[in-house]
């Protein structure tokens, strides 16, 4: 840590820091060491997606930076103040974490279990004063569940228990809001509005949010950082833009058959065949774009940078009707929906990687 | 109040509901408390058995009869009953199984080692006056070495809950510890005096009628101790529901609570195996009643709820044993399999099955 942040009151600006943090398990007096000096500050109202293979650590790092788990070196401070120095009860009131932990929930409703959020304000009887309601109907109000209070929550969808168990964090009203794999189980809308909900609540009520994820997509579209721990449990941060173009995504996730591709965006299989090139023109972008994506599903290399073509498509739309005209050695075929264009590509494709390469 | 997270009507219903349940209950065990002194090797009139309570029934033997002998058995049973109902709550909890219990967990198995051990092997006073002469303070140090077997078997279960997150092999792993200290008893058993042995094995056999009005504070007392331990925990009970890593993030301490609450159900259990001997089915078939009556989840309604339906349960096998007349007396464990066994296993069904929750 830098002397003159050692000399100055606690930075009021940060919500989580950490500090030459090494991660790890303590199993009788030996200790396995996962991650190592990991240094991150964390200020309020930032969104964070934590990605990286199964493995590299993810869960060990979040485990660490609440408390769960002590570190091995270094140190952690919430709000400015070193974690170790905290007890169960302060830590519970800076951060609170959505695990992806099953439970039975037996008869507990929506807004008993939100109210498991008030924990650390309740007396030792648990009784919830007004304000404490006032903050559980909020909770709710924000995660979109307003009408699901009286239902039990295991009747609930895979997606609204993860908005419930959201609200029962957000209830927990501590500055630091931790969500452990929150859309493992569910659909796609449901992951999207998952991310979206983190958002909302990093910039509505300037929480300071990690999200540890799978879905590096989803992380690159809406998180305002990204977090990546690489197989070698390598630590690093920037803006996701930053993180995809400088290579760091692809030196975390890459292997023998998925490769980053920054370009997209995306995660793609590599083809083993011969590469097909194709160039697509048009004016319509949303035929474009789909098109595009035909090509790629086929395994055909787009706008090479060689300018040498094996084909060549031209999309033209009128109205709904989308129609295609695709030029290879000369003859020229053409398609009225993406079904046949598929067809006729992928005939093309498959005459080409059967001649031997002329190279 | 608009802003309730609960609507009204629906706080109502629940509210109401649980009223009704606790009257109900009340009811109950009042009326079969007054059974359980009215009925018996002497019929005595319902009236006049409560008469006899203050001393003023119209037979003076009558009086005896009620204060001296039947009191002590009706609250012994009544007591026990809400004692294994709450450890059974408490281990259903911990344990996150609805099939979790005092028996099922080879606690009570626990408790006869520990028994076993001061009857059986302990002390050199002659055979048979051991349990019926064993002083106030013997009574005290066998409830101690019931609740040490106890606790022992249930830091042994904790052990292994760790290693398997499987509820019904951990049942499997408390059914085979039950085998172990099975084996050490008969094993004691089997140096054990023939006066001994006999003395142990009619203490095996479960009954309310082995607490004297002497004793009876002995029995109250431990049983309180371990009540308001439990009483206390309510809200750590609660978060546990949701697992270990949820309650510490809310700020539980997870160990300290989970070891009182430990201590507490070892107690009970412990104690009521001492004075009771092995009681059956209770302790798992009393919450799962009082989860379902009264459709909660929360300690705060379960913990008196178990321990009014135990005790209803216990003094209802007890007046039922009593039931043949004449002198005869029916055990009580097979009374209460006859109640329990059912309630259990529609439990199970409904797990397999999904539709409810246990």
């Amino acid at each position: 840590m830098k002397s003159s942040e050692a000399l100055s009151p606690p930075a009021a600006t940060a919500v989580l820091e950490a500090c030459g943090l090494s991660a790890g398990w303590r199993q009788g007096k030996s200790a396995t060491r996962l991650l190592r000096n990991i240094t991150l500050t964390l200020p309020p109202g930032r969104f964070v997606a934590l990605v990286g293979p199964n493995g590299a650590g993810k869960s060990t790092l979040l485990r660490t930076l609440v408390g769960m788990q002590s570190p091995l070196a270094g140190t952690v401070r919430l709000r400015g103040l070193p974690i170790k120095s905290l007890t169960v009860e302060d830590r519970a009131r800076l951060a609170a974490c959505v695990f992806t932990d099953r439970f039975d929930s037996g008869w507990f409703t929506v807004s008993d279990i939100v109210s498991f959020g008030r924990y650390p304000y309740t007396d030792a009887r648990n009784r919830l004063t007004e304000s404490d309601r006032e903050i559980v109907s909020e909770a709710i109000r924000e995660t979109g569940l307003s009408g699901f209070e009286s239902r039990r929550f295991a009747e609930l969808s895979d997606g609204e228990k993860q908005k419930a168990l959201t609200a029962r964090a957000v209830a927990q009203d501590a500055p630091l809001l931790v969500l452990d794999e929150p859309t493992a189980f569910l659909d796609a809308p449901a992951r999207i509005e998952v991310f979206h909900l983190a958002a909302r609540l990093a910039r509505t009520r300037g929480k300071a949010v990690i999200v540890s994820t799978h879905d590096v997509d989803l992380a690159l579209r809406h998180a305002e950082e990204l977090w990546i721990l690489d197989r070698e449990h390598r630590f690093s941060s920037g803006a996701p833009e930053t993180m995809a173009l400088s290579g760091a995504l692809g030196r975390a996730f890459d292997g023998p058959v998925v490769r980053f591709d920054p370009a997209s965006g995306a995660f793609r299989a590599l083809s083993e065949s011969v590469p097909f090139a194709v160039g697509i023109s048009g004016d319509d972008p949303v035929a474009l774009g789909w098109t595009f994506r035909l090509a790629e599903r086929l395994g055909c290399v787009i706008e090479p940078e060689d300018g040498h073509y094996d084909a060549s498509i031209k999309v033209s739309r009128t109205g709904h009707a989308i129609s295609w005209e695709l030029e290879a050695a000369g003859k020229v075929t053409r398609a009225a929906s993406f079904e046949t264009l598929a067809e006729l590509l992928g005939r093309l494709i498959d005459s080409a990687r059967k001649r031997p390469d002329p190279t | 109040m608009s802003d309730s997270p609960v609507p009204h009507s629906e706080l109502r219903a629940g509210t109401a509901r649980r009223r009704a349940g606790f009257i109900l209950l009340g009811v109950a065990g009042a009326l079969l408390l007054g059974a359980d002194l009215a009925f018996g090797s002497v019929r005595i009139p319902f009236m006049e058995a409560s008469k006899a309570l203050f001393g003023r029934a119209s037979d003076s033997a009558w009086n005896d009869i009620v204060r001296i002998f039947r009191l002590p058995k009706a609250l012994t049973a009544a007591s026990a009953g809400a004692a294994l109902a709450l450890a059974g709550l408490i281990l259903q909890t911990i344990f996150r199984n609805p099939l979790a219990g005092p028996d099922s967990l080879g606690i009570g198995a626990g408790a006869s080692v520990g028994v076993g051990i001061v009857v059986l092997l302990a002390g050199g006073s002659s055979g048979a006056a051991l349990l019926s002469g064993l002083g106030l303070a013997g009574w005290a140090g066998l409830a101690a070495a019931a609740a040490l077997g106890s606790f022992a078997v249930l830091l042994l279960i904790l052990a292994a809950a760790r290693r398997v997150e499987n509820g019904v092999t951990l049942l499997i792993v408390g059914l085979l510890v039950g085998y172990l200290a099975g084996a050490l008893v008969s094993l004691m058993v089997w140096f054990g005096s023939p006066q001994k042995t006999q003395v142990f094995l009619g203490w095996t056999y479960g009954s309310f009628s082995g607490v004297t009005l002497e004793r009876l504070p002995i029995l109250l007392g431990a049983l309180g101790m371990g009540a308001a331990l439990t009483g206390r925990s309510a809200k750590p009970l609660d978060a546990l529901l949701l697992g270990e890593r949820y309650a510490e993030s809310v700020g539980i301490r997870v160990k300290p609570a989970r070891a009182r609450v430990l201590v507490a159900a070892s107690i009970l259990a412990g104690t009521v195996t001492a004075f009771c001997g092995p009681i059956a089915f209770l302790g798992i078939a009393a919450p799962q009643a009082a989860r379902r009556i009264f459709r909660s989840s929360a300690h705060r309604v379960l913990m008196p709820a178990s321990a009014l339906i135990g005790a209803v349960f216990a003094l209802t096998a007890d007046v039922v044993a009593q039931s043949p007349g004449g002198g005869s007396v029916l055990p009580v464990n097979p009374i209460l399999a006859l109640i329990g066994a059912p309630i259990v296993l529609s439990v199970f069904l409904r797990g397999a099955s999904g539709k409810d929750p246990a």
